[in-house]
């Protein structure tokens, strides 16, 4: 039997979340008065000692990123905390924003103080009205306590940030960081083609440096208790804790903060999760969040490190574990997904903007029986274009599930074929 | 900033290229195509067609050629069989958005989406292709110029992002999402009523034939179509653009221009891409007219000459050859301008010679050639991206000259500094880093204010000005009355700014002017002109790359017409007649004596014309009625005339006097040279024959040389051209067959001679600048009780001098489509006028009405009004006083009241 | 926009700084919204005039979210 293990949700229900003398009482500030009695790069110094990756999806080394925008020397430099969470089965960051949101602020605060960044905004799922409100009161008591000598102007030698919050509009797309930058500078909210990085030419052309919420909140326990003490979990390549967010076929869904790499998939769908509805082994499960591939029953023994996660074929992703029962169909699955991510392209790449549309296309006239053997062939086509060919992880990775699917459950998608094929010679067939 | 060189491995070919450029550029210069579909060299990759997606060895992922940076000792692989299975499965999802339809597209024959799915094999059918929808409208659909085919279009973003970037209008967004993903104005608003410039680049850049021309839609596939080189006929900038002509039906089909072409880059304004509809106007003439005792009947060309030959003999005889006087154009090639100076002096044996320069540049011409040496745009357009510090004084480029201000915009973009002055605020100076908002007519007080402050702070060049030019000490000594103070107050505008100017221009490396006819078009114009010389040699801001003094000129072959000698008192290469050994030069060449009369400008002739000196007045391509100030008097004038011919492509005002016109071809009709701005001679082409029996005017003038008993034969254009170089020495080194494509900018003295990017450069034309000391006059009619407000007038982006070409076009018209006149709101309120309102303007010499534009463009005490209209024709209430060395009219102020008139 | 709306989008618009920046854009597109329940066509001139951009751009970038409501004056 495997048990959580609480650092980022230790304090979660333990005080007032607008009450910062709550906060401070129960630890909080030590990591922003440790890191203000350093130097920025040896803050940065500390996170890279403790190997701190991003959470948020695309697992980049957070001090890199930091060094990146630390180096440059034009202002205003913009930190933003991405709160969009918008991938499918995925509610940890929300759990942080609203239960322990001083520790995010004091995440971004240290955060600020190592890149030198000027403006921290906040952009918050539009449909987290109660997180949003929260933030928005927030972030008035974080400038009154920045006006705290101890706690930012005395140590820091210059002006303290200034936090924004921003609500989103219901945009999945606008949670990708290019989008999101392209979101707050008020024009259309499409991603591009790297490079430039955001931490070069970001918001309005000014270095910018973006992280997800539960990375920000790693960062204050990285500077209160060093780098080592960090380390003494997770794995070599990863170290820490993440946040697991269980849900689908499950008994007992929720977030649950587990070392990385310490458990298996199994050991987490049936010791915390309390096993599927039915007890039976699930169909499929995604362990990164609903773009991240399929993996079947067989997979279950995988560790949830992205390494391992990696070698079985899919991506630990955002940490949203999504389990389908074993009643389903991988094709009424892949309609789910595509049902919702089909319509999240933000259009800029050809491939994505017509792929998700195509696909979605396909799958429905599956369902409906309308299907010819020459659509599971397209249905594969645009898949591995996308992936390949898109600019950003939207079209890279929505197709993912879809072509696990075919190679795990190929039957479930033949049976459904019913039109016999066009008339083609084998010729062009095999053209196509 | 020095350009490092790197090298990297393309398709295995060893490939140098700039520091910075990218893989698609560098594979470009190597003469390898990456296929591509959104970029376009003059913007920024946008990456949304990933087609041009290539390997990097060492990396494991697809990079995209067009934003990916080549780095030294890169190994790119442009295609494999992975790469086109990837660029086949793209363009197969791309065929799913585009409704494929080649046999009825106009793009037909020249699409790159069309010959990538051949490359590749690609089926525009496998995922269904997207339906033609049925009509619905969009923003375009009531547009006179542009359609937009919503169902073609692949949301490549191109032409929105030129729109945002190039062209500065952002007229067009991309907008909604999803299947709903389309190009529109805001709200959806009809193109005209937006801030659409209607520049034709949205069509020009469109990959996937969306947006098009929509009068030639239907009239011809690109595969049919020919397509002819040539040159723009309407501003002086010089912009090349290519002709789709349908050989079978004889006419132009559409316009384009391409990336990369020597002045433009491919760019062009409204009026060279649409401005073409007066080519085929039924008002064109078609046979020679002689006025008989109820008005004009058409003759024969033989008749006609005869007629021509006999009463110009006949006056000569009687008056002598200072009777006869010939107008030429500045929108007919140097061919034809240096054929008719050689009419006047050689057949008709007078300097009676004249051509429009004088309503607007000759100033420039004087001006800049007693303080230089030579009187032209010292710099090229290309080289105005690389300026720090422009200076532009009474000019609007982004109207006047598009294609000089995108450059402009250009030079913003990559972080120019901008000083503006100018009396309105124009485009350029609401984003200038100073806008001198100066009275009209103040010029010199501020330039010799700026001086004045450039000497006390001691920003001046002292090495340039002791080394390379004289007379400095008067020149000094006349600044010494002239102070910021003073000015400030004078011109009505900021001490501070005027201080803030003159440090930009002074110290910025390097600094340029530019000018038009805000400075020329006043009685003290050359004077203006002269004073900005001064400013240059000052600062020693001329003589290098991007640094200069520039005036943009208006028609597009002024530059040519003044270099071709055709005004009374130079011959052509601005060659003094005078002078003995350029006499018998031309005397020998022309087996002529060269007549010695001084010779008079066009505002002479037409004084001379109402005293009864001028018996004979031959006019080409001009439309002095309407071009020429205080029209009623110009009208009664040419009456008076014994014998007026016009040669013009329509029957215009002035035509409508004559007592003979004949029809000329059009520049898209026959071949020459023109000669644009910056001293660039490029060639121009026939591509339609021209209607009737209209001919060529070289031709013409041959035909009427022989009646005038003077033959001259030329087999073509290129005869004409190299008679004229062997007598100029600036265009000495010049043939068609150097001239190409790309062009020569003179001086080009021998035939091994590159051609000359900026004037000055070590030396003077004249040997050292020469300043010159000026002083201040006030404008000629300063306001008072009866006439309260400056007027002013100039000329729009939509419409071109008279109006005779561009307001032919429908979507001009539509754009632009009556006078108006732009007043301040505080003036407005005070006249109790509201935006919108007709109102009447009313000089000491006559009234024009039109509709009001309210708003803060101009200055409380001014109104500003364009000209050309011709049933509203500023020009009938402007003042003709004129410049005492160069005759030019002071268009640019005078007097006016304003008054609301009756709806 | 119902009389009660425009009624509040004047109010809205004149409680706004006579200069708006860049910045502030998004955040207020989305104030407007949560008060008015729309975004009425006047505000993107408004905006746009006191950000220095352009109505085209503003009303790209708006049409793009669900969440946003468009309303003609
Ligand atoms: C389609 C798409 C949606 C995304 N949505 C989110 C999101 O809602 N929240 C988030 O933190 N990152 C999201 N990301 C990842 C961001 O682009 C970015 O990598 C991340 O915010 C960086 O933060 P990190 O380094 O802390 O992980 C998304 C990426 C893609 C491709
Ligand atoms: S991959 Fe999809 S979401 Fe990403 S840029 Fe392309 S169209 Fe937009
Ligand atoms: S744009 Fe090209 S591919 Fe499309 S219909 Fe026209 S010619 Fe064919
Ligand atoms: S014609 Fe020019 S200004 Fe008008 S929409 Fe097209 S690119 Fe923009
Ligand atoms: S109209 Fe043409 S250029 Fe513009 S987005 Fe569509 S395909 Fe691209
Ligand atoms: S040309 Fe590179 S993505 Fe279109």
């Amino acid at each position: 039997m495997i048990h959580e293990m609480k650092r980022l949700t230790t304090r979660i229900g333990a005080y007032d979340p607008l009450d910062a003398a709550g906060y401070e009482r129960l630890g909080g500030f030590r990591g922003l008065r440790q890191a203000l009695s350093k130097a920025p790069a040896d803050v940065i110094g500390e996170v890279a000692d403790a190997g701190l990756q991003g959470r948020g999806g695309a697992g980049f080394a957070a001090a890199r990123k930091w060094s990146f925008v630390a180096a440059q020397e034009r202002h205003p430099k913009y930190l933003i905390c991405n709160a969009d969470e918008g991938e499918l089965g995925t509610v940890k960051d929300r759990l942080l924003l609203e239960g322990d949101p001083w520790a995010v602020a004091e995440g971004l605060l240290i955060t600020a103080y190592a890149t030198g960044a000027d403006v921290i905004i906040v952009y918050i799922r539009g449909a987290y009205r109660e997180a949003f409100c929260l933030w928005k009161e927030l972030a008035e008591r974080v400038s009154a306590e920045l006006r705290r000598p101890e706690l930012w102007t005395a140590a820091a030698g210059r002006a303290a940030p200034e936090l924004r919050v921003v609500r989103g509009r219901g945009l999945y797309i606008a949670g990708e960081e290019m989008a999101l930058i392209a979101s707050l500078a008020a024009r259309r909210p499409v991603s591009a083609s790297k490079p430039p990085y955001p931490a070069e030419k970001g918001l309005f052309g000014m270095p910018t440096v973006v992280h997800n919420v539960e990375t920000v909140a790693n960062v204050p326990l990285i500077l209160a208790d060093g780098a080592g003490e960090y380390r003494t979990v997770g794995t070599e390549e990863e170290p820490g804790t993440r946040l697991f967010s269980l849900s689908g076929n499950i008994r007992r869904p929720g977030v649950y903060e587990l070392p990385i790499g310490s458990t298996t998939l199994a050991q987490l769908i049936d010791d915390l999760g309390g096993g599927t509805l039915d007890g039976r082994p699930p169909k499929a499960v995604q362990p990164g969040g609903g773009t991240s591939a399929l993996l079947s029953a067989a997979h279950l023994n995988t560790r949830m490190s992205s390494a391992d996660l990696r070698a079985a074929g899919s991506s630990a992703g955002t940490g949203g574990v999504i389990v389908y029962g074993a009643d389903r169909n991988a094709v009424s699955i892949v309609d789910e997904l595509l049902g919702y991510y089909g319509g999240e392209s933000c259009g800029m790449c050809m491939p994505c903007r017509v792929g998700t549309l195509k696909m979605r296309e396909i799958v429905k006239r599956l369902l409906a029986g309308d299907g010819c053997a020459a659509d599971i062939g397209r249905l594969r086509a645009v898949g591995e274009t996308c992936v390949k060919a898109s600019t950003c992880g939207m079209g890279q990775s929505f197709p993912l599930p879809v072509l696990s699917a075919l190679k795990l459950f190929p039957r479930d998608f033949e049976s459904l074929v019913r039109v016999p094929p066009r008339t083609r010679t084998p010729d062009q067939e095999q053209s196509r | 900033m020095s350009m490092e060189t790197i090298s990297l491995m393309i398709d295995g070919r060893q490939v140098s290229a700039a520091e910075g450029t990218t893989i698609l550029e560098a594979a470009r210069t190597a003469g390898i195509h990456i296929p591509h579909l959104c970029w376009d060299p003059r913007v920024e990759p946008i990456g949304s067609c990933r087609l041009c997606a290539v390997r990097i060895e060492g990396r494991n992922s697809f990079f995209q050629a067009c934003s990916t940076t080549a780095v030294h000792g890169m190994q790119v692989t442009t295609e494999d069989a992975e790469i086109a299975a990837l660029r086949k499965g793209i363009l197969e999802l791309i065929f799913a958005d585009h409704h494929t339809a080649c046999p009825t597209c106009d793009r037909d024959g020249n699409c790159k989406l069309q010959d990538y799915a051949y490359r590749y094999g690609a089926d525009h059918d496998r995922f269904g292709a997207a339906e033609a929808s049925p009509i619905r409208s969009n923003y375009a659909s009531a547009n006179y110029g542009i359609a937009y085919v919503s169902e073609k279009c692949i949301k490549c973003g191109l032409c929105v992002k030129y729109c945002e970037t190039v062209q500065m209008a952002e007229a067009i967004t991309l907008a909604w999402r999803q299947e709903r993903t389309a190009v529109t104005t805001a709200f959806g608003v009809d193109l005209h009523e937006s801030p659409c410039e209607l520049c034709g680049g949205c069509i020009r850049v469109c990959p996937a034939g969306a947006m098009l021309d929509r009068k030639a839609i239907g009239k011809g596939r690109d595969r049919n179509l020919n397509r002819v080189r040539t040159i723009c006929p309407y501003c002086g900038v010089g912009c090349q653009m290519d002709l789709l002509t349908d050989p079978v039906r004889n006419r132009i089909v559409r316009v384009t221009a391409v990336p990369g072409s020597p002045i433009n880059d491919g760019n062009l304004c409204v009026k060279g891409h649409f401005g073409f509809d007066f080519v085929s106007s039924e008002e064109r003439l078609t046979q020679p007219l002689l006025r008989k005792a109820d008005g004009f009947a058409a003759v024969t060309w033989d008749e006609a000459l005869d007629t021509i030959g006999t009463r110009l003999r006949r006056i000569r005889e009687k008056h002598g050859p200072e009777g006869l006087a010939f107008v030429s154009s500045c929108r007919c090639s140097n061919e034809e301008n240096y054929l008719m100076q050689k009419l006047a002096r050689a057949a008709a044996g007078t300097n009676n010679v004249d051509q429009c320069a004088t309503t607007c540049h000759a100033p420039t011409v004087a001006g800049l050639a007693s303080a230089f040496g030579s009187g032209a745009m010292t710099n090229s357009v290309r080289e105005i991206r690389d300026c720090d510090v422009l200076f532009v004084i009474g000019a609007n480029p982004t109207e006047a000259h598009p294609i000089v201000g995108l450059e402009m915009k250009r030079a913003l973009r990559r972080g120019a500094k901008l000083v503006v002055c100018d009396p309105r605020r124009t485009w350029l100076a609401a984003r200038a880093h100073v806008h001198i908002q100066h009275r009209p007519g103040s010029d010199n007080m501020l330039l010799n204010a700026m001086m004045r402050f450039i000497i006390d702070e001691g920003l001046q060049d002292r090495a340039f000005v002791a080394e390379r030019c004289e007379e400095f000490d008067v020149f000094e000594e006349n600044l010494r009355a002239f102070s910021v103070e003073e000015a400030a107050i004078y011109c009505g505008v900021k001490a501070e700014d005027i201080r803030q100017a003159a440090r930009l221009y002074a110290n910025g490396s390097p600094s340029a002017i530019f000018y038009t006819l805000g400075i020329t078009e006043h009685t003290c114009g050359t004077d203006n002109v002269r004073n900005l010389a001064n400013l240059a040699m000052l600062c020693g801001q001329i003589g290098k790359w991007a640094s200069g003094v520039n005036p943009l000129r208006g028609q597009n072959n002024v530059q040519g017409g003044c270099d071709m000698g055709a005004m009374p008192h130079k011959l052509p290469g601005y060659q003094n007649w005078s002078d003995d050994a350029v006499r018998a030069k031309f005397e020998r060449a022309w087996d002529r004596p060269l007549p010695t009369n001084p010779g008079g400008r066009v505002t002479h002739f037409v004084e001379e014309a109402g005293a009864g000196t001028l018996k004979a007045l031959y006019v080409m391509g001009e439309d002095l009625v309407v071009s020429e100030p205080n029209q009623a008097k110009v009208v009664r004038h040419l009456r008076q005339l014994e014998f007026l011919v016009c040669q013009d492509l329509f029957l215009t005002e002035t035509a409508k006097l004559a007592h003979m016109v004949l029809p000329g071809a059009c520049w898209a009709e026959k071949d020459g040279t023109f000669t644009a701005s910056e001293r660039r001679v490029q060639r121009f082409r026939r591509a339609v024959l021209p209607p009737g029996e209209a001919k060529p005017d070289w031709e013409i003038l041959c035909l009427v040389s022989e009646a005038l008993g003077y033959p001259m034969h030329y087999a073509d254009p290129s005869e004409i051209f190299s008679e004229m170089a062997r007598l100029t020495p600036s265009y000495a080194g010049m043939s068609y067959a150097r001239l190409g494509d790309e062009g020569l900018q003179w001086p080009c003295p021998d035939p091994d001679h590159p051609g000359t990017r900026f004037l000055h450069e070590g030396t003077f034309a004249r040997g050292k600048g020469k300043f010159q000391p000026i002083g201040f006059q006030p404008q000629k009619e300063e306001p008072d009780e009866s006439y309260p407000l400056i007027l002013s007038t100039g000329r729009t982006l939509y419409n071109y001098n008279s109006g005779s070409m561009t307001r032919k076009t429908g979507i001009i018209r539509q754009k632009e489509s009556a006078n108006f006149v732009e007043i301040h709101t505080d003036t407005a309120a005070r006249y109790g006028i509201a935006d919108g309102d007709r109102v009447r303007v009313r000089t000491r010499r006559g009234v024009v009405a039109g509709r009001a534009v309210v708003g803060e463009r101009v200055r409380p005490d001014s109104i500003w009004m364009p000209f050309h209209f011709a049933e509203a024709p500023a020009n009938a209430v402007t003042n003709d006083v004129f410049d005492p060395e160069t005759a030019t009219a002071e268009y640019k102020c005078c007097a006016a009241a304003l008054e609301k008139a009756e709806a | 926009m119902n009389p009660e709306q425009a009624a509040a989008y004047r109010q809205f618009f004149s409680s706004l700084p006579s200069l708006v920046t860049a910045e502030d854009l998004f955040g207020i597109l989305g104030q407007l919204q949560d008060e008015l329940g729309c975004i009425p066509r006047a505000a993107i001139r408004d905006l746009a005039g006191r950000a220095g951009v352009s109505e085209t751009r503003l009303f790209g970038a708006v049409t793009s979210y669900p969440d946003f409501l468009l309303a003609e004056d």
